[in-house]
């Protein structure tokens, strides 16, 4: 019983060093927490890990990878992102013909009005489905095209 | 109370104040820009402020009715300083597609379990937020909720939560319930919607309490209402939350939205089992008036938890049934010790740690509040 005793009052302080080591270690924690756990964002939010860049001058297009993830195995379907940036240095109008799976052939094409922030795709493989929007991002514009998955 | 003893009372409640006053300036003053006038007042009256309430809790032995006025205030101050600083970054409460992309939605901790499921099979965070964003960035949130749960278990909704504050702030304008009957079935609610929200999120990759049911929509950030679907969770938005945080609250006295709808609630409560916490009721003295079990605000007490002398796993540990009960038959408890023993020391060592998080979680609330309060004052304007 004593012995329980001195367990409880011990956990009760211990409780108030918690409270203070959260706030003090609260930055230091946070990145434990995400290097122990590999935590990150999920790619239908972040759009997913970049595969390529493509260098046009004055701005570069990222190609991200497909997303299809899902909770267990993959979704039937997902999309691509594609970005450009920086935003300061785009022209009116940007057609690009993307290879989002990296085979060397031409998934779609895309004509992006970056005044209008629309755009428009054609589509050369079947996966492709439509296109999903077009994103005014703070430093970068964003395409997301809907994708069938294989 | 003879004067020595009052005096004696008096000193005594101002050495356990000593170390909050420390806790505070190191914890809510560190970082605060006191040299621009136009943050000193709010950060010192702020400071003044946590410290009076602390002072005051323990001089009176009184929990609830300070711990309330400063979680209400916390509450009303966080949706003044949230929106200022929304209209402030993006021109608007609305949150589009964009600013999901971009990351830069807050972390809402009543999100936190719907990421588990995800978190633990794919390693995401199934959250448009950032990791390490300045403002609420899901991996310190993470790491704050933790904290305080281990601390303080579902003392969360009573002493953190600024949801919970406006729950609280309208059941407190109720002077007469006119509901005084709820039927204890209700209070499974919540861990209906949390098992519903988790599936559904896990199976979505996508939180969707806070696409179709988050009360706390109509006073924060919302969806831009761009369509039939989103004009429709707009509307369910603010129907919750008048229903469950200002009308319902008004009616029966009780904070209905924390204990009969949310799922967060809910989740923290499964804390309190393991937490060190706990809220006795010592049976040689108890009467049986009932009082606890009518004016409890979140139903975690019924009659088969009197007799056994506990309260039920939802208990917020607020204070209240220990302020109110005639015969000071009720206690905050560490578990292991001597039941009904050195309340007073079980007490100050559940207030430390509670008030150290309500303190600078609250604090920053109602700094950041007064702070858009006196730039309108002296500017004309709460936004830069």
């Amino acid at each position: 019983m004593r012995l329980q005793a001195l367990f409880g009052y011990s956990a009760a302080v211990l409780t108030l060093i918690v409270a203070l080591a959260t706030f003090i270690g609260m930055n230091s924690f946070s990145h434990k927490l995400v290097d122990v756990t590999g935590l990150k964002i999920s790619p239908w939010f972040s759009g997913g890990e970049i595969l390529g860049t493509i260098d046009r001058g004055s701005y570069k297009i990222l190609k991200h990878r497909a997303v299809f993830d899902g909770l267990i195995g993959q979704k039937a379907e997902g999309f691509v992102q594609i970005d450009f940036s920086p935003t300061a240095d785009l022209p009116d109008r940007i057609n690009e013909k993307i290879d989002f799976d990296l085979d060397g052939k031409i998934d779609f094409a895309l004509e992006y009005d970056v005044v209008a922030n629309t755009a428009v795709i054609t589509a050369y493989n079947p996966r492709v489905l439509s296109l999903a929007g077009c994103y005014v991002l703070k430093e970068r514009r964003a395409v997301r095209v809907s994708l069938r998955n294989e | 109370m003879n004067a020595f003893a009052a005096n004696r009372e008096w000193k005594k409640a101002l050495l356990f104040s000593l170390p909050m006053l420390l806790i505070s300036g190191l914890l809510f003053l560190s970082g605060k820009p006191l040299t621009n006038p136009a943050k000193l007042a709010p950060a010192v009256i702020t400071f003044l402020f946590i410290n009076i309430t602390f002072f005051c809790m323990i001089y009176t032995g009184q929990t609830h009715k300070y711990r309330s006025r400063f979680f209400i205030l916390a509450s009303l101050l966080f949706v003044v300083s949230f929106i200022a600083n929304l209209i402030e970054v993006r021109g608007t409460m609305e949150l589009s597609a964009a600013n999901m992309l971009d990351g830069e939605t807050p972390l809402c901790p009543l999100v936190i379990p719907m990421l588990i499921i995800p978190a633990a099979l794919t390693h995401t965070i199934i959250f448009p937020g950032s990791l390490f964003a300045a403002h609420a960035g899901v991996a310190p949130m993470l790491v704050l909720w933790l904290g305080f749960s281990l601390a303080v278990g579902r003392g969360w909704c009573s002493w953190i939560c600024f949801f919970g504050g406006m729950d609280e702030g309208f059941s407190r304008l109720c002077r007469k319930p006119k509901i005084t009957a709820v039927d204890s079935k209700w209070t499974a609610l919540p861990w209906a919607v949390l098992l519903g929200i988790v599936l559904t999120s896990a199976a979505t990759l996508s939180p969707t309490y806070c696409a179709w049911l988050c009360p706390f929509k109509t006073v924060t950030e919302f969806p831009a209402i761009e369509s039939a679907k989103t004009a429709l969770q707009a509307v369910i938005f603010s129907s919750l939350f008048i229903g469950l945080v200002v009308v319902l609250p008004i009616l029966t006295g009780r904070r209905t939205q924390c204990s009969l709808f949310c799922p967060f609630g809910a989740f923290q409560s499964l804390f309190n089992k393991i937490n060190i916490f706990a809220v006795r009721i010592n049976r040689a003295d108890c009467v049986n008036c009932n009082l606890c079990l009518q004016k409890c605000p979140t139903f975690s007490l019924d009659e088969q938890s009197l007799q056994a002398g506990k309260t039920l796993l939802s208990c917020t540990k607020c204070g209240k049934c220990i302020d109110i009960c005639p015969k000071k038959a009720i206690a905050f408890h560490i578990k292991g010790t001597p039941l009904h023993l050195n309340l007073q020391t079980a007490r100050v060592l559940y207030l430390y740690p509670a008030f150290t998080f309500a303190a600078v979680i609250g604090g920053g609330c109602i700094y950041g509040g007064l702070e858009r309060i006196f730039r309108l004052a002296v500017t004309g304007s709460m936004i830069h």
